[in-house]
């Protein structure tokens, strides 16, 4: 066991060095910047996702033949890390990182060859429906129908929590395609075209004060089978494949040490010394960080040994939301009385502030109110907490 | 970088499992094993191992909870021999502790109000104040004894005799306490190599690092432990396991062990130059974890869990006494704050 970087890998992270100076402009830095949210609008994101589409490392963790760079769990890692640190924009996740690998296990080759190049090239802009009202962390009780007709399934039915479906002109979905004794089966995962007739959007504003997410209406939308991925009421199973991305494929550690970076430097700047208890609370989760980070990196050693991400993607969503919501909190906490201004004025980076202060004080309020969804989406804490335990006592 | 497990790490993990559940005392089998040595290079009758290695042996040590002074003898004094000693007290010294033939421990605590310091005396020093908490120190041969003389620290071999007295600890082995008022040394007892202040920050954070890889190893049974008790005990005519509350609890001590692992490995693994933030880092952390998981683990054994019928108490005090040595939690986590407050730079630097 060692930590020291081969010299491949060094030369690796001074190439993506080399590329960020390069190509990141003080655009997309700052429109990063200035994101609450999970993801950045696509104005910010989409331009750095073309710049690293040209380069080919727009989909790190994709294989050659589909149109990754092919590389090592260990140069994804540096990658992320680097990105991070330089401030770059966060890629749509939810085709790069979600539907992406979903589509290269389960996909027909059809499949494959219709979407990937445009998740690839951020023509299309993807959006998951999982979630319904009446179906959360109980997500396998979905409602939402689709009926056979002809060559087509008829779509009847309700998401929510749809993160930037207002933007997205595709939707991954799972959809009750029939009824079966577990409600596990009967679950079929499905490609929805969002410009289909039949499809309305209802916007959803959360406490941060941002539209990010949306409750989608599918009103009879005709979707051809052909856009059914895997096996007729098999999709539960492509459905748990995905989760495993969600929680645990990504490297949270570098976007978490830039905001512990900002932590310490508002201590910093208010002369906080180091017996202080926020000094105190800032080491905890410094410490919590190194451990989290040590835990991604033994996951990526174990990747590049070829195993998929595992039970640890669990315990990785967990902590991971937990630090980033700790972070927050000590975030707003430095800012003292000074948070009591709320300024509601959404997206960030277009807003015209004052000053430099009053920049930093918004940002902080809006991702700390924002950030409280982190541990709820992709499986509750809750939900986390009793997969963890399930592996330890197998109830 | 590299974290999977090594085929000689394997192989000591396995040796080290098999030889710590063996009954009796360990310290002659470890020493017929080679552990003793594991730092010091081949020259010195050791294997030339890092500090992950001897981490390796610790975890199982811990995961027995065999109370064993490895850390006291091998991290720290012989460490600090190493870097402090001379080539002729190297010579003397190194290849019997590694072979097992002496015994060596640190007494580097000083007792409250009394910190130990030296003056100069004839040609060599006479020492006062007095030592605590010296784990491992009684049954050892040798003492090294750090100490104030004028404006810097100096590190002496002292031979404990009737100056030290021996005292029951939570650690499991006695601690040592140790009167140094009036006690000459003639000038070979002073390590005379490098430099001393240097080598008992460094040899103090490789005891630290080392003693979290120890306490994650006793968390990891009194996870594994508390899963199976859940598993059986009924109550309600349902296993403990069956109640959500009780599973979300133990979902928590598994990911502070898990935590605890990853970290205690981080400070094992460190670069010199980031060892000392590393392992305050790990020290803290793991010591809240090791509270965490000792304190649901009795709580989760319902009254069991408070008697000495239950090997889970044992545990209990073991990882309070690893939260007191090498750094307390509170000052790991203060000295974690200074560092962070400086730069918070990512584990690969």
């Amino acid at each position: 066991m060692n930590l020291d970087l081969a010299p491949g890998d060094l030369a690796f992270r001074a190439e993506v060095r080399a590329f960020l100076a390069a190509n990141l402009t003080e655009e997309m830095r700052r429109g990063q910047a200035l994101t609450p949210t999970v993801f950045p609008e696509p104005e910010i994101s989409l331009p750095w996702q073309r710049a690293l589409h040209a380069r080919g490392w727009a989909a790190p963790s994709w294989p050659r033949a589909h149109g990754g760079p092919g590389w090592s769990a260990v140069q994804r890692f540096l990658f992320e890390t680097e990105c991070a640190r330089a401030g770059a924009p966060v890629l749509p996740g939810l085709g790069l990182r979600m539907v992406g690998p979903v589509l290269m296990r389960y996909g027909t080759p059809e499949q494959q060859a219709r979407h990937l190049p445009r998740i690839l090239s951020g023509e299309d802009y993807w959006c998951q429906g999982y979630s319904e009202p009446q179906s959360g962390s109980d997500l396998a009780s979905l409602r939402t129908r689709a009926v056979p007709d002809g060559a087509d399934y008829i779509v009847t039915g309700t998401k929510i929590w749809t993160t930037h479906a207002h933007h997205a002109n595709r939707m991954f979905a799972l959809v009750r395609t029939g009824e079966a004794a577990k409600p596990q089966q009967g679950i079929s995962f499905l490609l929805i075209d969002m410009t289909l007739p039949g499809i309305t959007i209802r916007p959803i504003r959360t406490i941060g004060g941002d539209h990010e997410v949306n409750q989608v209406f599918l009103d009879g939308v005709r979707v051809p089978q052909s856009e059914r991925v895997g096996a007729e009421g098999e999709g539960w199973e492509v459905a748990k494949y995905l989760l495993e991305y969600e929680r645990g494929g990504g490297i949270a550690s570098g976007r978490l040490r830039v905001l512990l970076g900002r932590l310490a430097s508002l201590l910093r700047a208010e002369g906080v010394a180091p017996a202080d208890a926020a000094a105190i609370r800032l080491a905890e989760i410094a410490s919590d960080l190194d451990a989290l980070e040590m835990i991604e990196l033994r996951a990526v050693s174990a990747q590049q040994a070829g195993a998929r991400p595992g039970p640890v993607a669990s315990l990785l969503k967990l902590r991971a939301s937990e630090i980033r919501q700790a972070l927050h909190e000590a975030l707003v906490d430095a800012l003292g009385p000074h948070a009591l201004r709320w300024d509601d004025r959404r997206p960030l980076h277009r807003v015209p502030f004052e000053d430099a202060a009053e920049e930093a004080e918004s940002l902080i309020l809006a991702q700390h109110l924002n950030g409280r969804a982190a541990t709820i989406f992709g499986g509750t804490s809750e939900i986390q907490l009793g997969l963890i335990a399930r592996q330890l006592v197998g109830v | 970088m590299d974290l999977t497990e090594t085929p000689e790490q394997r192989m000591l993990r396995e040796s080290a499992a098999r030889l710590f559940a063996e009954p009796g005392d360990p310290w002659p089998r470890m020493a017929a094993a080679g552990f003793l040595g594991l730092l010091r290079p081949e020259a010195e009758g050791g294997a030339g191992l890092d500090l992950a290695h001897a981490a390796v042996v610790l975890r199982e040590a811990g995961r027995a909870r065999a109370a064993t002074p490895f850390i006291p003898s091998v991290v720290l004094a012989m460490e600090l021999v190493a870097a402090a000693g001379s080539p002729d007290q190297r010579a003397a010294l190194l290849p019997d502790a590694a072979a097992g033939r002496i015994r060596l421990a640190a007494a580097w605590l000083d007792a409250p109000r009394r910190p130990a310091r030296a003056t100069r005396h004839g040609a060599g020093v006479e020492l006062f104040g007095a030592k605590t908490g010296a784990v491992g120190a009684p049954g050892a041969d040798l003492l090294i004894v750090p100490a104030r003389m004028g404006r810097e620290t100096a590190l002496f071999l002292v031979p404990p005799g009737p100056r030290l007295r021996a005292r029951p600890s939570l650690a499991g082995l006695p601690i040592g306490e140790l009167d140094l008022d009036g006690l000459a040394l003639g000038a070979e007892a002073r390590l005379g190599g490098g430099d001393a202040e240097e080598a008992l920050a460094a040899a103090l954070d490789a005891a630290a690092a080392a003693a979290c890889a120890e306490a994650a190893g006793t968390m990891s049974w009194l996870l594994e432990t508390t899963a199976a008790y859940l598993r059986t005990r009924e109550q309600f005519g349902r296993p403990l396991a069956a109640f959500q509350v009780l599973q979300h609890r133990l979902a928590r001590m598994a990911v502070a062990v898990e935590e605890a692992e990853a970290i205690a490995l981080y400070a094992c693994l460190a670069p010199p130059h980031r060892r000392a933030r590393a392992a305050a880092s790990a020290k803290a952390k793991v010591g809240r974890a090791a509270r965490f998981v000792a304190q649901q683990a009795v709580q989760l054994h319902g009254g069991m869990g408070v008697t000495e019928e239950l090997p889970v108490g044992e545990a209990f005090r073991r990882l309070m006494a690893f939260e007191m040595l090498y750094g307390t939690t509170a000052e790991q986590a203060a000295r974690t704050a200074r560092f962070a407050l400086e730069a918070t730079e990512g584990v690969l630097g």
